[in-house]
């Protein structure tokens, strides 16, 4: 009977853990750092709504949508909104070559493993590229919004 | 006579257990970004011979790592592909071969495993060598009817070494045709 107990317990944990996230869940936590080592905290963007763009250098869609992302932030950003990028990149040199490649003006954190990284688990990652705006609650406001959703909704704010 | 025995089974079975593949290079196609889903790398990584999956940025591959001492199946790195939804768009296979004379059309027997040898040159393969799966679904359409025409062995259509062709000693009657 115990054995069952215990394997009955680790499949709803493991369940747990990797599931799906959704609108309104609490965010989890981002294990990932600068390059200069500094680590993610959702205290530094606090009162404000935080968009979340977990990407790759080996993505190619990511890579697409960074000019999408580079009109928002010269547009939005203020004290109410602010955008992060998450690299899962396995390779620290990949990773800071292609934001310098890109001119990435926003915080880049970065979380390795590729889709081993603790980030992708913790969100419920199927795919690159993934983004979520969280709202100054800590809450999921949106998950893989469009440009043209997150510009209606940003334009609010202001 | 102990000590001999000993040591002529150790020496066999460093030799086998040395003559694997060591690692492949995929590019897999389908609909949306390969690369990006996570459904292939954990598709590959389920292989019970598969040590790692990495990516490569420069030729846009995953770059599997196979694990010492373990058999790898070829056609089990194609399906895991496809359960993951995606197709094969090109792999290489990369082992050490210990001068293994190859002809073009002809068949090789490399360590129980047949490969028939496409549009190459009569070569003797040693030291660390890729070589490319060109069987049916493991490349382009267009490109596997390039190799397809330059045999008219019927194992190229079948993939099966009966009906065509001897199995000389092989483990089983899967031909995995090649080319370098």
């Amino acid at each position: 009977m115990k054995p069952f107990i215990i394997a009955g317990l680790s499949l709803l944990l493991s369940l747990s853990l990797s599931a799906q996230l959704k609108v309104g869940n609490k965010a989890p936590q981002i294990a990932a750092q600068t390059k200069e080592g500094v680590r993610f905290d959702f205290r530094a963007y606090e009162g404000k709504y935080l968009l979340i763009d977990v990407w790759a250098s080996w993505c190619g869609p990511c890579l697409k949508a960074f000019p999408e992302l580079k009109k928002l932030y010269k547009e939005y950003t203020s004290k109410k909104f602010d955008i992060i990028g998450v690299s899962i990149d396995n390779s620290a040199g990949q990773w800071q070559n292609t934001v310098e490649k890109h001119g990435l003006a926003w915080k880049q954190y970065h979380a390795p493993g590729n889709f081993k990284s603790p980030v992708v688990d913790a969100w419920g990652i199927d795919a690159l590229p993934s983004t979520f705006l969280i709202n100054p609650k800590g809450e999921i406001e949106m998950i893989d919004p469009s440009p043209k959703q997150l510009k209606k909704f940003l334009s609010k704010l202001k | 006579m102990k000590n001999i025995v000993l040591a002529v089974v150790c020496f066999l079975v460093a030799h086998t257990a040395n003559a694997q593949f060591s690692s492949a290079r995929l590019e897999a196609t389908g609909l949306t970004c390969a690369l990006c889903t996570k459904a292939i790398n954990s598709s590959l990584e389920a292989l019970p011979f598969v040590e790692s999956v990495d990516v490569d940025i420069v030729t846009t591959s995953f770059m599997i790592k196979f694990k010492d001492q373990q058999k790898v199946v070829i056609d089990d790195v194609k399906k895991a592909v496809e359960d993951a939804g995606f197709s094969v768009g090109k792999l290489f296979m990369k082992r050490n071969f210990s001068d293994v004379a190859i002809k073009n059309d002809e068949h090789v027997n490399i360590d129980g495993q047949v490969f028939h040898f496409l549009k190459v040159k009569s070569q003797v393969l040693s030291g660390e060598q890729e070589i490319q799966v060109v069987d049916k679904n493991f490349l382009t359409s267009k490109s596997y009817q390039t190799f397809a025409k330059s045999s008219s062995k019927e194992c190229v259509k079948t993939g099966k070494v009966a009906g065509c062709c001897e199995a000389d000693n092989a483990v089983s009657n899967r031909v995995y045709h090649v080319t370098i």
